[in-house]
């Protein structure tokens, strides 16, 4: 029984991808994602729930068919040989790149015809921590699917010159979401190594869609660097069959091997970093941001970065308390010290969303490499929590770019004002990520008392980090809150699916806010107590804190509805006459008043901070390759 | 002392506290500029006139966000006197600082959008040391609780000397103190570092003032938690010498470019904070 259950999770997204290739626009285009979206939703939350109902803890799911890993694996040389034909074309240099594809071919070929690595009797798992990235994948998954369906008929309105790619768009997005249900299910290494290849796969494809200059070249660094990624991983297999350690080819046996298994999880927790953007192989998903705003919303934000850092929390026991391990948590956090304050820099709102993603993901990387029963919690937690607020706030800035015409933080001024429902989705969105008691904070706040005794120096680089994360946000959120004098030109309706789909994940953001404890036990303590069986119980009294604060915010606006308005209106100080939007200057001609937000690039040079990033990125990443294979 | 009593006293006595801190202050800023100054309860009177004046707003909103200020200000000195985690009182803290901000954004007039910003780059200054100084505390105490903290065996001063500096110096932002007052001065000759709260006026402005005392007794009591162990006389008079300091440079310095304040507080931050935390185990063992 539970053997269907996963393998329709991986199998269903597969017949509406293929049905949108074929049907490829109009209604029925429409009929084929709101069913496919929903069935995979609904699938993925019966399977979460049934297993968290059940109370077991680790469900290993055995399956004997040598067809299928066959099957597998010539898919798997099929993806690596067209990537292999796309990156002969690439344009700028890289002629790596199908060097390096070719070896995973070989490797990949060898580790499974060759009998190298043992067939993993269990090739499916079910614990707590995939059953997380399956409810992320087919929660936000399903929303942004729905979401995209209105917000790709606005994007063919608005440029009718492009090709119309939909259906292969809807292929790519389900084929991408049976790809992070393998991820999150596998047990057995091949088969994760397969769905790590078609997420990278999809992602590069889904660049692509605008088919532009800029999106080819940006399309071009996501492989290539994703295939940098994909070696780590076939590397770590090499090491799996070929070194010194345990020989297996289940995660699960991996993990139970201990000590000895290190090396091999050091080196796919590198492939986990590349996947989730980690310095210094964070630039792809900058460049990702030209795709349309679903796919960073889905890719790029919410699940398929989170197949990085899900691969290193999977580790994480192993890296506790190591070398090695304190090596990766420092490149989590210098990443998050640095991203966040490259994003005190951009004025572009996906720009600023993409650097806060690399900030948050190098935050649950920190988590990781520490590892122990509180970093893990919290890293869970912010996994959930980010893909929530995260999504909501690309779809918000998708929406209002196709409003407004523009995706500048300072031409949403007063947004909150112009476009009440759609503004306060926007604000529900800034204040899930970086305002008490919202789940994102209280997740840091764990961070940094899990980390404090555990590594002093990781947690002074997050305290560092956290400031810029509150500069940059509380500037959005102001603008948006801005109240302009006067009315501006209206602007068009947004559609209601978008407002649907984004009402939907604002809901969510507030409603795991107030379940936060709930949320907790349910979804992330069962797994911490079968891993820590020592630790004492979960300390949620200052939760309780939290919850208070919670209830205030919300409480605050009611009661200042219900009082009547205090005061006189005035206009605002102009050191001079008001007049309309300005005031009179010297010459008695009126004179517009302005308004500009601080970058502070007199002290954050963009170019030194991307240095620091390169090198400091690279240097920890390779002394946590080193000390994890001599380990 | 109950944790309730301890909450419900703050509450109530914390204003009275923070009038006659900001009367003093005046007093001896007077003093040193050879003046006679004003009243010690000048502030209390200054403040029931601005909660006498004719209310006028640029919108509905800034009410909303100053009542958050003052309630988040006071809610987290009301957590830390009732012992709790002093992770979430700084996070309780910033919160409240956030909404005065937004009261200035939402203004969308040039200067206090100027003062908005200006207020953002004292918090990126000040919010490192804030949150290494709970973190050292916790260090030195193997606790995030107030009241463990407070009951420590030896003062958490003697192990953690560079976090004191450091705390010190970011209290100088937090005081709204000279060379760092670059959003809100107390002294008011132009309207670009008194931006902030330019747009506000009457009893709103009152609010700003009156969650100000609130914070200032918050920021005394965490300078308390150092020197705690000592007992209440010597701890007491420990935090008044330093407030004086704090009096002293403020009076002696001018005010610095925020490029300046930045750099050093960040500077300050690593490097008596940072490096302080690193070695407090080989301080602890010293002892």
């Amino acid at each position: 029984m539970i053997l269907q259950a996963l393998a329709f999770l991986i199998i269903f997204p597969l017949f509406p991808a293929l049905l949108a290739l074929v049907v490829k626009r109009g209604p029925l285009l429409d009929a084929v994602v709101w069913i496919g979206a929903l069935g995979f939703a609904v699938a993925a939350l019966t399977v979460a729930v049934g297993y968290w109902g059940s109370g077991a803890g680790l469900v290993l799911v055995p399956l004997e068919a040598p067809a299928l890993d066959l099957l597998l694996l010539g898919l798997e040389c099929l993806v690596l040989v067209f990537l292999f034909i796309r990156s002969l074309s690439m344009r700028s240099k890289g002629g790596w790149v199908p060097l390096l594809i070719a070896a995973q071919a070989v490797t990949v070929l060898y580790l499974d015809l060759g009998g190298a690595l043992p067939k993993a009797v269990a090739p499916l798992a079910l614990d707590h921590l995939g059953v997380l990235l399956l409810v992320v994948a087919g929660v936000v998954g399903a929303l942004v699917a729905l979401y995209a369906i209105s917000y790709m008929k606005e994007e063919r309105q608005h440029h009718p010159e492009r090709p119309d790619r939909r259906g292969l768009f809807f292929f790519l997005i389900f084929l991408f979401l049976s790809a992070m249900a393998g991820i999150a299910l596998s047990n057995s290494l091949a088969w994760l190594f397969f769905f790590w290849e078609v997420t990278t796969l999809c992602s590069y494809l889904l660049i692509r869609t605008r088919g532009d200059e800029a999106s080819i070249k940006n399309a071009d660094l996501a492989l290539a660097l994703n295939v940098l990624g994909g070696a780590f991983f076939a590397a770590g297999l090499l090491w799996l069959a070929l070194g010194p350690g345990p020989k297996t080819g289940e995660v699960q046996a991996l993990l139970a091997s201990g000590r000895p298994a290190l090396p091999v999880a050091v080196l796919l927790g590198l492939a986990g970093l590349v996947k989730s953007a980690q310095m210094p192989f964070h630039k792809w998903l900058l460049g990702a941001m030209v795709a349309p705003t679903p796919v960073s919303a889905l890719l790029h934000a919410s699940t398929m970065v989170k197949a990085g850092v899900f691969l290193l929390l999977r580790f994480s026991p192993l890296y506790q308390g190591t070398l090695p391990g304190q090596l990766l948590a420092g490149v989590g956090a210098v990443t998050f010290l640095l991203a966040s304050l490259q994003a005190v820099g951009e004025s572009d709102a996906k720009r600023v969303l993409a650097y806060s993603t690399i900030a948050n993901l190098g935050l649950i990387v920190a988590c990781a490499g520490i590892g122990g029963r509180d970093a893990l919690w919290a890293g869970m937690l912010l996994v959930l929590f980010h893909a929530v607020a995260k999504g909501l706030l690309f779809l918000a800035v998708g929406s209002a770019e196709h409003r407004l015409g523009s995706r500048d933080i300072e031409s949403m001024r007063g947004l909150l004002q112009r476009k009440r429902t759609l503004g306060t989705m926007m604000v529900i969105g800034i204040l899930g990520m970086f305002l008490a008691p919202f789940g994102m904070l209280t997740a840091k706040w764990k961070v940094l008392e899990a980390m404090t005794a555990a590594a002093p120096l990781i947690a002074i680089l997050v305290a560092f980090g956290s400031a810029p994360t509150l500069f940059f946000w509380a500037k959005w959120l102001g603008a948006l809150l801005a109240v302009p004098p006067a009315p501006k030109p209206r602007l068009e309706r947004t559609p209601p699916v978008e407002l649907g789909v984004m009402g939907v994940l604002a809901a969510m953001t507030v409603a795991a806010t107030l379940a936060f404890p709930a949320i907790s036990g349910v979804m992330v303590a069962p797994y911490l107590a079968r891993l820590f069986p020592a630790a004492p119980a979960l300390d949620l009294m200052p939760l309780a804190a939290m919850l208070g604060v919670a209830l205030a915010m919300l409480g605050l606006p009611l009661i200042f509805a219900a009082s009547p308005a205090r005061g006189q209106r005035q206009l605002a100080y102009l050191a001079g006459a008001n007049a309309g939007h300005g005031f009179v200057n010297s010459l008695h001609e009126p004179q517009e008043a302005r308004l500009h937000n601080y970058y502070l690039g007199s002290v954050l040079h963009p170019l030194k901070l991307d240095r620091a990033a390169l090198w400091l990125g690279a240097g920890l990443t390779l002394a946590a390759a080193l000390a994890g294979v001599l380990s | 002392m109950t944790p309730l009593l301890g909450a419900l006293l703050y509450v109530v006595l914390a204003p009275v506290l923070g009038c006659l801190l900001a009367g003093a202050d005046r007093i001896a800023t007077a003093r040193m500029q050879r003046r006679q100054g004003p009243p010690l309860l000048q502030p209390y009177y200054d403040l029931r006139k601005l909660m006498g004046k004719r209310g006028a707003e640029i919108n509905g909103f800034q009410g909303y966000y100053l009542t958050g200020f003052l309630l988040f200000t006071a809610g987290a000195g009301a957590l830390f006197f009732h012992g709790g985690d002093l992770l979430l009182v700084v996070f309780a803290l910033t919160l409240g600082a956030v909404m005065l901000v937004m009261a200035a954004f939402s203004a969308n007039s040039p200067y206090a959008h100027m003062g908005a910003h200006r207020e953002l780059l004292q918090m990126l200054a000040y919010e490192p040391m804030l949150i290494l100084t709970a973190l050292g505390l916790y260090l030195a105490t193997h606790s995030f609780a107030v009241s463990a903290i407070a009951s420590a065996a030896q003062a958490p001063v003697l192990v953690l000397p560079g976090v004191f500096l450091g705390y010190l110096f970011i209290l100088t932002i937090k005081l709204r103190k000279s060379p760092f007052d670059l959003s809100s001065s107390h002294h008011a000759h132009q309207e670009l570092v008194r931006g902030l709260t330019v747009e506000i006026s009457g009893g709103n402005l009152a609010l700003v003032e009156l969650a100000h005392w609130y914070e200032n007794v918050l920021l005394l009591g965490i300078l308390y938690l150092f020197l705690a162990p000592w007992g209440v006389a010597a701890a007491l008079a420990g935090v008044a010498l330093c407030y004086l300091l704090e009096v002293v440079v403020d009076n002696s310095s001018a005010r610095l470019r925020w490029e300046t304040a930045l750099r050093s507080s960040w500077l300050v931050a690593l490097a008596l904070g940072g490096l302080n935390i690193l070695l407090v185990p080989a301080l602890q063992k010293g002892f």
